[in-house]
């Protein structure tokens, strides 16, 4: 089990913001996935704060308000995952 | 809330845009477009919030304008930024000594006018080296660019032709790496050789060419309008060739119309249809589809070597494989790609709407041919696009739409005002 990696969510959030659309959708499933994946080994890391910052991602993203999604993902919900292992 | 007209713009602002850029200025005075535009209270920065779309970063302004900046290069003496959003990209290109033009195209007038409302634009627009313009149905992309995503997003029904190309220039590069990609993987290289023994051996789509030389074809695709056209469908069918997707097929034959070709495309699996055998019905397909409905066809198989084919598969080109067609745009550009090689005088459209789903509407909005607003996803747009690529490379092949509810396809007509037989 690994959380997903931060060159992940920083590319993801990059090309949401630089408008490279296709790019920044493929990265976001494969964020999620990793997260959710990360999520049902470590259930106690799935909180209800960010339950709700995913609920909020996945609206931003139906309407495809990529610079919001691009501010939750780097300044609400990168901060709620795990520094990387390091060493 | 506010409404773009409740406010004036900041007196300075006004009189340079009118004495530099009286059109934008008349712009603004005749704006008609109804947004809903709010000035979120929660955001560490000011920012606006669009029809739901939020205008720019509303935590760091400056370190996403600084981003967005990269894709133009340090030494660029000249740019263009497509979107105002709230001028913080202009505003970083400027800082940069090399810069000596920086042409600003406005994507949506009433969202620009609220941004200079909220934002005084005076620091960036005053600078002589700035040039302002309004993108119009005949605006073109200039590189090198940047654009305002959000702006994007939001861009006038004028420009939605310039929308589609900027969109176009920044997926191009990830979606033609994903190509590779997969046209590299172990599953396609499978895939070719599973099916090599049909593709390698069958006829080239040559065969189709000139059979309807002159006669309207109609063109078939499984779109949610089909089913309302089928009886005009019938009728035209008895006395014109058709040609359809695989899944327009599976409804014409529930509806006992036969096509007299049927062209199948990998990037639309389609579920196994098989036709008596007392219809031989020529399938058209390029290398890589499924081996279970090529060997589930009891017509002829004609094999299509696509216009772009990958890399694994071009070192294996049949001697045969001459004509090319358009395979990587979906079925139904392909099928029209299929009923121009077979000579038609004018192609007539069934079901080739690209509405969506109910359930999964898309946020890209384009005309239908009503000139009401249709939401599609970025593949769907990506399609449209492609397929009228394609007709604009036939301008003396008529296109002729069987139904305005569906995506607007530039140029076409519609059946309701034109006669094909």
């Amino acid at each position: 089990m690994s959380w997903p990696s931060p060159t992940l969510l920083t590319g993801c959030v990059r090309a949401y913001r630089l408008g490279f659309r296709a790019q920044a959708d493929d990265a976001l499933v494969r964020f999620l996935g990793a997260l959710h994946e990360a999520l049902e080994a470590q259930p106690d890391a799935a909180t209800p704060a960010l339950a709700r910052l995913l609920e909020e991602l996945h609206a931003a993203h139906d309407r495809q308000d990529g610079l919001h999604l691009a501010d939750l993902l780097a300044y609400r919900i990168a901060p709620l995952l795990p520094a990387p292992a390091t060493g | 809330m506010l409404t773009t007209r409740a406010a004036p713009l900041h007196d300075a602002t006004g009189a340079l845009l009118r004495a530099r850029w009286p059109e934008v200025a008349n712009a603004f005075e005749v704006l008609n477009a109804a947004h809903t535009i709010e000035r979120p209270t929660h955001t560490s920065e000011r920012t606006l919030v669009v029809d739901g779309i939020q205008l720019t970063s509303g935590v760091d302004r400056l370190a996403e304008a600084t981003s967005q900046a990269t894709l133009i290069p340090e030494d660029s003496p000249e740019a263009w930024v497509y979107g105002v959003a709230l001028g913080d990209l202009p505003r970083v290109l400027l800082r940069r000594p090399a810069l000596q033009r920086l042409h600003v195209t406005i994507l949506n007038a009433a969202v620009a006018r609220a941004a200079f409302q909220l934002v005084d634009p005076m620091d960036w627009l005053s600078d002589d080296r700035v040039d302002l313009h309004l993108a119009g149905a005949g605006t073109s992309v200039n590189t090198p660019f940047a654009v305002a995503p959000a702006a994007l997003q939001l861009t006038d029904e004028d420009a939605f032709a310039l929308r589609d190309q900027l969109h176009t220039a920044l997926d191009t590069p990830f979606l033609n790496l994903r190509h590779r990609q997969h046209a590299t993987s172990d599953a396609f290289s499978a895939r070719l050789a599973q099916t090599q023994h049909f593709w390698a051996h069958d006829l080239s789509t040559e065969a189709l060419n000139g059979v309807a030389e002159g006669a309207p074809v109609l063109v078939v695709d499984a779109g949610k309008t089909l089913s309302a056209l089928m009886p005009t469908l019938r009728g035209l069918a008895q006395s014109l060739p058709v040609v359809s997707t695989l899944h327009g097929a599976h409804q014409l034959v529930q509806h006992a119309v036969v096509p007299a070709v049927v062209a199948a495309c990998p990037t639309d699996p389609a579920p196994v249809l098989s036709l008596p055998a007392a219809y031989p019905v020529p399938l058209v397909y390029p290398p890589g589809l499924d081996v279970d409905q090529l060997t589930a066809w009891t017509g002829p198989r004609l094999m299509a070597w696509p216009v772009r084919p990958a890399p694994a598969l071009a070192q294996q080109r049949p001697d045969h494989a001459a004509a090319a067609l358009t395979t990587d745009a979906g079925a139904l550009t392909m099928a029209v790609d299929v009923a121009l090689r077979m000579g038609a005088g004018c192609v007539v459209l069934f079901g080739a709407d690209h509405l969506p789903d109910p359930a999964t509407p898309g946020t890209v909005s384009v005309l239908n041919g009503y000139g009401g607003h249709v939401g599609l996803s970025d593949q769907a747009r990506r399609r449209v696009r492609a397929l009228e690529h394609l007709i604009q490379a036939h301008p003396a092949v008529p296109f002729v739409n069987a139904s305005r509810h569906g995506v607007h396809l530039q140029p076409s007509s519609y059946l309701d005002e034109v006669t094909v037989v």
